[in-house]
């Protein structure tokens, strides 16, 4: 088990940041999504050791945190998601004394730290001051960092903020990287395509409860009556005729329309619709919900239960 | 054929470490040694630093003096050496037989007189190089990261006190000591090791409590804000603005009424009264039979080293307390800054 947390409460005075929070996350990698002030930072400072729980319990890789901190925080690497520079540090100076930090000899932490920045893709620069860094070079050193121990976890806070489209897509793709050799990723972010494209399981967090937690794969099922056509012929033609036959279309352009059937099984009401227009069916695909979708229906769901 | 071994550094994918981490028990070891190589790297930090050894020279020159005067005691060319030794120690020993007999007391004096001068020269090493301790990494919101890591509170300030602490010692305790053997070699008599190598103890005791008052006190200033411009300030003014108070005391109070608490109000001063009685300076005089006015200038003003060691006490505690519940709350709350 990656992580397993029983009735976490964190109360910050009058303000509850964790609301008795459950759950048990196995190892892979796990997008945390929650809009501000849902507890995701909580969640990670209190796994990380770095703030005691008021009440309850939690584990990370079968560590209990209270007890056995200094033992999760060297099998765990941690992202923050500001700069959080070491002042007067070149890339090279910050990465390895940051090993330095978790335990490393002279030696493997000076051979880390090179393996670790040519990783990253920060070649030559890791020998300049890292005050002068891009903000996309900030967050490669600093996922240089948390990773310079070869962490079991990894707790990434907004790992793409601030970088521009080709950044973050490297970005992810060393995340997914990392998720490949066997690190287990919590990340947080508020950037839901980024979680969309890097995650296998989600877990969604307000005001300090889970909301929704899964598999990403299991959650975007395919819905039952909202479908895309793609067609050839005339649309409103074809759409006209789907409506005759109670099929709503919501939309259409350029050869699609995006219908919902009135019930589930009746995709032969679109064929023949279009056969007696005499419209080809080119493709009719289920629609997914997207994550977006999914965390607006767990926070809606949340609002409607506190009313 | 060369063949490339798997998890080379130019591979592409992320390649696992096989050795583990060992232990963090020593993490300050790298968090002092990386602060020491930083301040170094500034060239006013090192001209400042190399100032030290010149505390070294001038206690030599003086203890060469010393034993010169061993030497040439009741002679024409002593005078000039006697009148050395009353304006840089403030003894008149130009009526004393056996000078040999007054080889403790002045050994003593002259480390009070350096103590003295390096407690000013600390004021300006700290100011430049311990505000920034705990401050900039609060600056550049540095101790997510150390608190990410398999350290504590008390590591950290661990780190950063010894980090400071070098210095101090650079400052004095190594100089004292280097002194001391410097003394020694330049005496060239055997009886001169006999007799003040027990100095050693007493210059570690007074290093080490300066390590001690100073170290806690710039930390504990420099974990209140993330700006170490002012904490200079703070630390000048704690460290000048009642050594002015009590230099104004002195000239306008009676004797009889500064020898308690408002005889310790000074840092620097109650430094100096407790370096005083380490060396237990009064009784080596007294014991020599010399006339009381010949030593009198040397001793300063009598005050019960019980309360510069209260006030002293109470400044380290406070300090410690301070910087150690601002650096656990820091790391309470790393995750979230």
């Amino acid at each position: 088990m990656l992580i397993r947390c029983e009735s976490l409460v964190k109360r910050y005075g009058r303000v509850t940041a964790l609301n008795g929070l459950s759950l048990e996350l196995e190892a892979g990698l796990i997008g945390l999504l929650g809009p501000n002030g849902a507890g995701k930072s909580t969640l990670i400072s209190i796994l990380l050791g770095q703030t005691p729980a008021t009440s309850g319990r939690a584990e990370v890789l079968g560590l209990d945190v209270r007890r056995r901190r200094r033992r999760v925080r060297q099998r765990a690497g941690f992202m923050p998601e500001n700069d959080c520079l070491i002042g007067g540090s070149s890339g090279t100076g910050y990465v390895y004394y940051t090993a330095r930090l978790a335990g490393l000899s002279h030696g493997d932490a000076m051979q880390r730290t090179h393996e670790v920045l040519d990783y990253v893709g920060l070649d030559e620069a890791r020998y300049r001051p890292a005050e002068q860094y891009s903000t996309g070079m900030k967050q490669r050193l600093k996922l240089a960092q948390a990773i310079v121990h070869d962490p079991d976890v990894l707790f990434l806070d907004e790992p793409t903020n601030g970088m521009d489209p080709q950044g973050r897509q490297a970005m992810l793709g060393l995340i997914s990287d990392l998720g490949r050799a066997g690190i287990s990723v919590l990340l947080s972010s508020h950037l839901l395509p980024d979680v969309e494209r890097v995650c296998e399981r989600v877990v969604i967090l307000g005001g300090g409860e889970m909301l929704a937690s899964g598999s990403i794969a299991e959650m975007r099922q395919p819905h039952p009556t909202l479908y895309t056509l793609d067609h050839s012929g005339d649309g409103q033609h074809l759409a006209r005729e789907l409506q005759q036959r109670r099929v709503a279309v919501h939309n259409q352009s350029n050869g699609v329309l995006a219908i919902e059937l009135p019930g589930a099984g009746q995709e032969r009401l679109v064929f023949e619709a279009a056969r007696q227009v005499g419209a080809t069916v080119r493709g009719l695909h289920p629609k997914r919900s997207s994550l977006e979708e999914m965390f607006m229906t767990a926070i809606r769901k949340q609002e409607q239960n506190r009313r | 054929m060369s063949v490339t071994p798997a998890g080379t550094v130019h591979s592409a994918h992320y390649q696992r470490f096989r050795t583990r981490p060992r232990t963090s028990r020593w993490a300050w070891v790298a968090m002092v040694s990386r602060g020491v190589r930083l301040a170094l790297k500034d060239h006013r930090n090192l001209i400042l630093l190399m100032a030290a050894p010149g505390f070294v020279l001038g206690a030599v020159i003086i203890f060469y003096v010393l034993s010169l005067l061993e030497q040439l005691a009741g002679t024409r060319d002593a005078q000039g050496l006697y009148n050395f030794v009353k304006i840089f120690l403030g003894v008149d020993i130009s009526g004393a037989a056996k000078l040999s007999d007054y080889r403790l007391p002045l050994w003593e004096g002259v480390f009070v007189l350096m103590t003295r001068l390096q407690l000013f020269y600390l004021l300006i090493v700290i100011s430049r190089l311990g505000p920034g301790l705990i401050a900039d990494d609060l600056k550049t919101n540095a101790l997510p990261i150390y608190f990410a890591r398999p350290i504590t509170p008390m590591t950290y300030l661990l780190g950063k006190w010894l980090t400071i602490g070098v210095f101090i010692a650079l400052c004095m305790l190594v100089p004292n000591m280097l002194a001391l053997g410097g003394g020694i070699l330049v005496a060239g008599t055997p009886g001169t090791w006999l007799q003040t190598f027990g100095l050693a103890g007493n210059l570690t005791l007074i290093g080490l409590g300066v390590m001690l008052i100073g170290g806690l006190l710039i930390l504990a200033l420099s974990s209140l804000t993330a700006d170490k411009r002012f904490v200079v300030v703070a630390w000048i003014a704690i460290a000048l603005l009642p050594e002015i108070i009590q230099q104004i005391l002195f000239e306008e109070l009676e004797p009889a009424s500064t020898t308690r608490f408002l005889g310790s109000l000074s840092l620097n001063n109650n430094i100096m009264l407790l370096t005083n009685w380490v060396f237990d300076l009064r009784s080596a005089w007294q014991a020599t039979g010399l006339p009381r006015e010949a030593y009198e200038a040397a001793l300063g003003r009598a005050v019960e080293p019980l309360y510069p060691a209260l006030v002293l006490l109470a400044v380290t505690l406070t300090a410690g307390a301070i910087a150690y519940r601002r650096v656990v709350r820091f790391s309470q709350s790393a995750a979230n800054v």
